[in-house]
Order: structure tokens, then sequence, then C-alpha cells
């Protein structure tokens, strides 16, 4: 068994630039940029996304994951630092391109942390200082949206970031929301001052009208109607997202007008597929909106991997690896790559050791992907841990990765690039203070 | 006075005396929670009872449990196809939610569907989805132990969360059993994360932080408990193999080979206080019973009888049937008919649902200024208003997809966490509104889109006879036509001024009865669109 690894920041020179057209990307010369969030909802299994590749390492892995483990002919080799060996999921084609060429990187064993935490911390740990309801979705999943530890987060960073954004009034007088959700409503686009617009891919935008007698004046009525702000807040806050609604859709189908994503592009026709598309769109559109910070959120679920996880997950990353690919080729088409990074978040990580019905359990600390032209990649950030169960990472004996990056450092390096000032890091991060690198160094 | 003046009197007096059936406005709203909403038929069977509301809601309630539950057929298989679609198995669930006389049992259902959640996400063909749907149709009527019985062992459930051929694993294997179903049924389906007073409020402890109902072992353990189940054998008496081909038209069946059949740590019924924080602690150690189906009774016993469960399962109905936001003596009301009913039954799930429909809290609207208020989900939108609009709904309607679009695909949560949580918090607020977390900007304008195609086009066929007669009367009888069949008499000054200003700016074009006719219509068209997509008609209050 091989000590636990620690990885530098390193950076590689960046090959392959032209491949994704980003040659075109280099001539954009705007002050634009876009962070897109990617929620893998359900809990990726991060031990089959990265894979150690070295000889010892991959039969070390290949032993403990036994029937859930992925056959060496189809892994994708990639270059961790310092010449180490490691390999992507084999659905992860385009992303494999992204990374070799330079614009993608992984941080490794990311996950809900209060604050810096050892084995022997997490064994001695008392109420308050770990994360509330680890392994349960819907607590980890608002949790990895809220970066507040112990439940309560009624904000998400997104929003939080927004907000800042608001503050140095770097979106101008631009009415549309900074924050922006093609998967409904989520935690982590709501502010302290600021809401997040939503779109649904594909749908019409605004309301349906009619050409009869008392069209206008039933719509200026309706107008009325829910912006009277009575009857209780349940009633207030229906009439208020119908409100939203009818203006973030006027702002954006008057920006969108007609123009269309450049054709040498074909979205996947998944949900993930037609997200990302939708976002590509609006950021093409981003000046007629009056936009320069956005945030946006996309998803893909069904990744609670329990049983049948080789079929299960191949699909998804499968999936998610065509729309990566689309979308990353798109950004490049409009000039954008450089000005937009992704990244993913996922509920938590599952376990190492498989379970009796060919999958894994609910765990916690995972690998995520980041990319853009932006993004300083080709390598692996954080710190791989030690594949054993009951090692030195295991939060028990399943192979349950206590975290060796924080939420709150993946979030604030991402948040710095975006423009949040060091001096604003806490208030949307407000656990940042607990670590020491604040700013991991990949974009 | 004359003789016949006072006879007439002395009969006016007896009849004041006698006790009335629920007034229309109070039926009506009664109905919006006990049914698919209100329709003309069914307000006015309520207010021909001749007994106090009451007793008129409660043998409703005993009657509409008594009615066997509208049936939803297998699907037919297309042409060359081998799985069954969904599109026809929600076409059925509307019709019967439109038209079925069972409305009160399929509310109840629909609500512990979103409790104990199969998805078709996943369970992707419908002849094996619809078999759990229907239990929840039978149980609704029957007991909570029953129900947690009937739907562990339900094949869709094992497939779901993975209980079916989950097996035993020797000592120091290299794997272990599945932990799915242990951590939902526990998290999801009974107790919740947390320990709750009775109330339902979150006990705390020293430090006022939340106490948790397991541990991570309580849920290894329980993953021991549920090994050794497959599906049951292609013909009923057949022998089983070790693992069966999937079979979702019987429960499940034990395998006891595989069953684990050492010590398993469980959560237990009654709690021991932990000697250094005095909290409880619901855990013990279950020896093996003799079987894999012992062992699974005596663990969903214990977990039945934990208390923790009718406050948990107690608040999620009401959410779903009356208000977001019960208050704390509420929950208590309700949950001391579930802990034991007036037969001294523990779980009887119509003796609940009649709590939560009876109780002072939920009917304070009927009569004065109500306490509750809850947004409506995408399905009961949809099929209260084809209700309310008498609109003709058959077993061929495409009324899901509108649902679909409003963020709620019937028979097809995202996850086993339903569409929305019950603890989500409206933004800004501190007021739950679990429905508020699929109604975003986008699909708000959908439901108003809906409104627009149910009045101004052609699709639904809808009969607007009645409004464009009110409405070629006068304002004030379109509008009281109108409050009465979708806001049970509680239109707000502020809809009626909209309507009022909307009906004033259709002027007819002309004096001739087609000009006044299309002037009647438009006026009537216009006034139930703002009704059908005002706040006040979103939100249930």
């Amino acid at each position: 068994m091989t000590s636990r690894r620690r990885f530098l920041q390193t950076s590689l020179a960046m090959a392959g630039f032209t491949r994704f057209g980003l040659m075109n990307a280099l001539a954009a010369s705007t002050d634009y940029k876009a962070l897109v969030c990617i929620f893998m909802f359900g809990g990726n299994d991060g031990n089959n996304l990265l894979i150690p590749a070295d000889t010892a390492g991959f039969d070390n892995y290949t032993k403990l994951r036994g029937a859930i483990a992925l056959p060496s002919n189809q892994i994708l080799k990639i270059a961790g630092p310092n010449k180490s060996e490691f390999a992507l999921h084999p659905s992860m084609k385009n992303f494999q391109g992204i990374y070799e060429a330079g614009h993608a990187a992984m941080v490794a064993n990311v996950g809900t942390l209060v604050q810096p935490m050892t084995q022997a911390q997490y064994n001695a740990a008392k109420a308050g200082t770990l994360p509330y309801n680890l392994f349960s979705h819907s607590d980890q999943q608002q949790q990895w949206q809220t970066s507040a530890y112990d439940g309560l987060g009624t904000t998400g960073w997104g929003g939080r970031a927004i907000d800042v954004i608001n503050k140095y009034q770097d979106n101008g007088a631009s009415r549309f929301p900074g924050f922006l959700s093609a998967s409904g409503n989520v935690i982590q686009g709501v502010g302290v001052q600021s809401r997040a617009a939503t779109v649904v891919p594909g749908a019409t935008l605004g309301l349906s009208g009619f050409t009869g007698a008392g069209a206008t004046v039933r719509d200026a009525q309706l107008q009325k109607l829910i912006s009277l702000k009575t009857g209780g807040s349940l009633v207030t806050a229906a009439g208020t997202t119908l409100e939203d609604g009818i203006t973030d859709d006027n702002l954006l189908s008057t920006a969108l007008g007609t123009a269309k994503l450049p054709t040498s592009v074909t979205f996947p026709a998944t949900s993930i597929g037609g997200q990302l598309k939708e976002v590509a769109s609006i950021i093409q559109t981003h000046s007629a909106l009056g936009m320069n910070r956005q945030i946006f959120f996309v998803s893909l679920g069904s990744f609670d991997t329990h049983s049948a996880q080789l079929t299960g997950q191949g699909t998804l990353l499968t999936q998610l690896d065509a729309a990566i690919g689309a979308f990353f080729t798109a950004l490049g088409d409009i000039g954008m790559a450089n000005n937009v990074t992704a990244f993913t978040e996922s509920d938590f990580s599952r376990t190492l050791k498989p379970t009796s019905t060919l999958g894994s359990d609910h765990a916690w600390g995972n690998h995520h992907m980041v990319f853009g032209g932006a993004v300083k990649g080709g390598t692996i950030y954080g710190q791989f841990p030690e594949l054993a169960l009951g090692g030195p990472n295991d939060a028990g004996g399943e192979g349950r990765w206590i975290p060796t990056t924080s939420i709150d450092q993946y979030g604030a390096t991402l948040a710095s690039w975006f423009g949040v000032q060091a001096a604003d890091l806490g208030t949307v991060f407000p656990n940042i203070k607990n670590f020491s690198t604040k700013n991991l160094g990949f974009v | 006075m004359t003789k016949s003046l006072f006879l007439l009197s002395f009969v006016a007096a007896a009849a004041g005396l006698q006790a009335q059936g629920p007034s229309s406005a109070a039926a009506a709203r009664f109905l919006g929670q006990a049914s698919w909403g209100p329709t003309a038929a069914s307000v006015a069977a309520l207010q021909s009872s001749k007994l106090d509301p009451t007793t008129t809601y409660k043998n409703y309630i005993a009657a509409q449990f008594a009615i066997a539950p509208s049936a939803i057929p297998d699907v037919a298989l297309p042409t060359g196809s081998t799985v069954a679609p969904f599109g026809p198995a929600q076409a059925s669930f509307f019709n019967n939610a439109v038209n079925g006389p069972d409305q009160l049992r399929q509310r109840v259902a629909f609500a512990l569907g979103q409790i104990w959640v199969v998805s078709g996400v996943k369970i992707n063909d419908a002849n094996q989805f619809l078999p759990y749907y229907r239990l929840l149709l039978e149980d609704a009527s029957g007991n909570f132990q029953k129900l947690m019985t009937d739907i562990t062992l339900n094949p869709a459930m094992g497939h779901y969360l993975d209980m079916v051929n989950n097996d035993k694993v020797p000592l120091n294997s290299t794997n272990s059993p599945n932990e799915n179903y242990a951590r939902e049924i526990l998290q999801l389906f009974t107790v919740g994360t947390v320990q709750l007073n009775e109330d339902g409020t979150e006990k705390k402890d020293k430090t006022g932080a939340p106490i948790p109902m397991y541990s991570q072992d309580v849920i290894e353990g329980l993953a021991h408990v549920f090994t050794g189940w497959t599906y049951a054998p292609a013909k009923p008496g057949t022998v089983s193999t070790k693992h069966n081909p999937a079979n979702y038209a019987y429960p499940m069946v034990p395998v006891e080979s595989l069953h684990d059949t050492g010590g398993k740590l469980i959560l237990s019924a009654t709690g021991i206080p932990d000697p250094t924080t005095g909290e409880m602690v619901y855990t013990k150690s279950l020896l093996y019973q003799g079987s894999a189906e012992k062992d699974l009774a005596a663990a969903l016993t214990e977990i039945f009888n934990n208390p923790n469960l009718p406050p948990f399962i107690c608040k999620q109905l009401i959410q779903h049937l009356v208000t977001s936001n019960p208050t704390p003596a509420y929950v208590q009301r309700v949950v001391n008919v579930f802990k034991k009913n007036a037969k001294g039954v523990r779980g009887d799930i119509p003796s609940v649902v009649e709590a939560i429909l009876t109780d002072t809290e939920a009917r304070a609207g009927d009569t004065g200024t109500s306490l509750t208020s809850k947004l409506q989900e995408p399905v009961l939108y949809v099929a209260g208003l084809a209700r309310a609009l008498n609109i003709k709904v058959t077993d061929t309607n495409n009324l899901a997809s509108y649902a679909s679009g409003m963020g709620q695909n019937l028979f097809f949560p995202p996850t086993v966490f339903n569409y929305f949580l019950p603890s989500y918090q409206i933004p800004g607020t501190t007021q739950l509104g679990p429905e508020f977390q699929i109604y975003s900007p986008a699909t708000a304008q959908v439901r108003a889109n809906f409104a627009n195609t149910l009045f101004y086009a052609t699709t639904f066929g809808t009969d607007l006879t009645a409004y464009e007669t009110a409405a070629a009367k006068d304002v004030t009888t379109l509008e009281n036509l109108i409050d009465s069949t979708l806001l049970h008499g509680s239109m707000s000054a502020g809809l009626k001024s909209a309507v009022e200003t909307t009906y004033a700016a259709i002027t007819p074009t002309g004096t001739t009865a087609a000009a006044l006719a299309t002037a009647a219509k438009e006026r009537a068209q216009a006034a139930l669109y703002l009704a059908a997509v005002s706040p006040e008609y979103q939100v249930q209050k």
C-alpha cells in the first residue's frame, strides 16, 4: 500500500490549444465571467470517476472494488501531478480531451467540512464540528449549496456571491438576476438580497396571450393582482414568484431575440444536453441582458447507484460527458471559453466497499471536475485518499473518505476567479476562515 | 298575532333549532382538502345533510373510505414493445381523480405515495409500477403497520431501493449488504433523522442542537435485517431459486439461505437514556427470530411503535391535505389519534385522516378567518380545475403532460425524496411551503398558460355557458359564480377589482345578439383566467 499521496498544485503546459476552438475564444476581450455548476444528484461515485492507474494502485483498487471495479482496458489514462498515473471513468472521453488540452482539472476528496478534520478528530468529534446528517442525500445536497454545515442554511453560496457582485455593481443596471437555474428552484441561488431566475429548457418563455378584446387589460390586471402582496405569506410568495417569472422572461426573450447558437455543435438530446445548450445560448446573449457576471446551475440525477452501478453510472456519465463536450466546443465557437468556468457538485461520494447488489452506499469526500479556458488544467488538485478500508482516510470501515479539501476552499477558489474580493469571501463562505489555504489555484 | 302566523313562526323556530348541513362555502372549502376539488354536485351532496357540519364531514369520510379503490388497469403493450408505457396509467389516474367516487381515498393514497416513494424513473414499465400504486389505494383505508409491511415487500419498492436480491454476506466479506432501503425507510418513510416531540417540533440537546434519531450503525444493522428476499416465483407455488427473475405481480419472498441469521442492531420502539448526556437512544440488538420473515416483522414492529413515527407521519399528512404550517397543537391532536383511536388502535389511517380534516384548525376557515394555507401542487391544480369546470375527462386524457410541465411528472418523482421536501422553506420567509420547491418563476407561468389553454383554446372543450350567462347579466353575478366555483366565497377585494376592471374594459362591439354574446364570452374567459391564475386560488386557504 502506498502512503497517502499529497498533491502539489502544478500547472501544465497547455497543449492542443486549438482543438476546442480556443483560438476563437482568445479573440474575445470581454470582461464577462460565468460559473456553471453541474450538480450530479444522488451522489456520484468518485471512486470510479478518478482511479489510481499505477500498477500497485490499480491492483489495490481492483481488489477492493471487486465486482464494481472498472476493467483496466477501458479506463482512460490521464497524468496526475509529479508524473503520477491516474485514469478517468471510460465514459469521460470528451472530458479527458479537455483535460489533456490543459483546460480541465480534477479536485480530489472535496466535501462538507466545518474545519480541517483528521481521522482522530472525526472519531472524537462532537456535534457542531461535524457536518449535520452526514450520508443523508437531502442534507448533504443542501450543505453543498449553502456551505452551512449545521443544516440551518437558508441561502446559497451562489446567491451570496451574486449579492457581493451586485454590491460591486458589476452587472450595472441590469434587472436580470445574476443566478440562473435550468434545473428548477435550488437553494444555491438564493441570496440574502438577490434571487434566482429559472428557465425550463426548450419551453416557451413568458405568458401565453390571446388576441381578443381585453387582452391588454387582462394582462395588466393580472400584473396588478400579483403585485398586491396581500393575503398572507404563502399567497404573497405565489404572486411574487409569478411576477418574477414574467419580469425575467420579458428580459430574456428580448435579449435572446432570434439569436441562435452556431450550428457547428449539436447538443445531445438529453436533459443535461438541453440545459447546457440553454446556458450557452444565454451566455452568448449576455451583452443584450446587460450581464457581466453570471452563475448558472444545471443538473443530472439518478447517481444513487446502490445496485447495478457499472451500467447505471456508465449511462449517466456518458450523457454528462457528451453534454460537456458539446458545451465546451460551443463556448469556443461563441468566443467565451476563457470566460466560463464549469465545475461539478454532488451529494457525496460512495463507499469504496461494494454492496452485495453490485453498487455502493452513501459516503462523503468526493472527486470533482473543473473545466474552462481559464482553468489551470491537466492535473489533479487536492489530496488523493489512500484507498484502504479502515485506512487513514476512512470514516469507518467501508471506504467513506473524510474530506481533505472543503467545499469552502473549492468554492472560494471559483468565487475568487469570478470576482469576489478577498475581503468578501467570508460573506460567501463563512467557514473559509477555518482553512489556511483559501485558494486552491486551479483557476 | 293570528293563529296561522303563530304556527308559521313556530315551524321556523323549530327548523332553526334543527341542525343544518354545512354552508355551500364551508362544504366547498372542506372538499378542497378532502377530494380532488369541489364540484357543484359534491358540494350539494354535503349540503343536503340534515346533520351538523362536523357529523356531516365525519360521515363523508367514513363513506369515502368504504368505497372500493377506482381501478388503474394494466397498460396494453404497444405492438412490438415489451415495455408498458406510463401514459395510459397517468391518464387512468387523472380520469379517476376527476371522475372517481373514491375521492378521499385517492387523495390519501397520493399523499402516502409522496412519503413512501417509488418512481418511474427507475421502475420504467408501468405494469411493474402499478401494483405498488394499487397497494397505496387499498392500504389508505387500513392500518399504517400493514402499509409498512406491504410496501416493504412490494417488488417495485424492492427494486427501487435495492432490497430485492440483497444477499447476506459472510464475515469479513469484500462487500456489504445494501443500505439503501434500511436508510430510507427510517429517514423518509417512518421516523426521520432527528428526534421529535409528539407535537412535531424537534427535540434539542443541551447545546440546542437536534438529537439524531439513529446512527450509521443502525443503518448497517437494518441492512442485514433486509437480506434474503427475492422476487416471487413466476408461478405461485413453484420452488424459489436464490434469485428469481423479476416478478412485479406478487410480494417478494424470503430465501432463508441468503438471510443473515446473526444478531442485528436495529431501531427500537423504546429508548434508553444515554448515561452521560441523558438523551434517549433508540437502539436494540435483534436476535435472530427464526426466519427472514420474522426478523422483518420484528424490526418493522419496533419502527412502527417508535415514538417518532406518529409526529413524523402525521405532520406530513396534514401538510399534504390541509396546511403547510400546522401549529404544534394541531399536530399533537392528530398524533393522539394516531397513537390510539376511539377503538384503542394505533396507526388507523382513516381515523388519522378524520382527525386531520375535522380539526378546529382545519375547519376555522369555514366560518371565520382561515388558519391554514398551502400551495396547490400541480396534479391537484390540474385535477381541481378540471372538476370545478366540469371538463370532460376520459381514460385517454392528456392532463399528466400539463402537470409535468408545471414540475410534477405524475409517477416520476425525481428521487425517493419526492418532488418536494416537507421541510422546504419559502426563501426570505420563515414559512414552510413544500410545494413551493417546484413552483419556480418559470413553472408559475406554465400554470398560468394552462389556465389560458383551459379558457381560450378548444383543447378541453370547456363549457363556459353558465359563466357567459352570468356575464351577460352583470359583473356581480359573474363574480359570485366564479367565487363559489373556485374560491369557496373567499374572493379578495383585489381579485374582484381585477375582474371588474377587465369586465368594464371589454365592451360589446354593437347591440346585436352576436356582439353581446361575444362580449359575454370574453368577459367570462378573462374573469375565469384571472381567478384561476390568482395567487389566492393557487394557495388554498
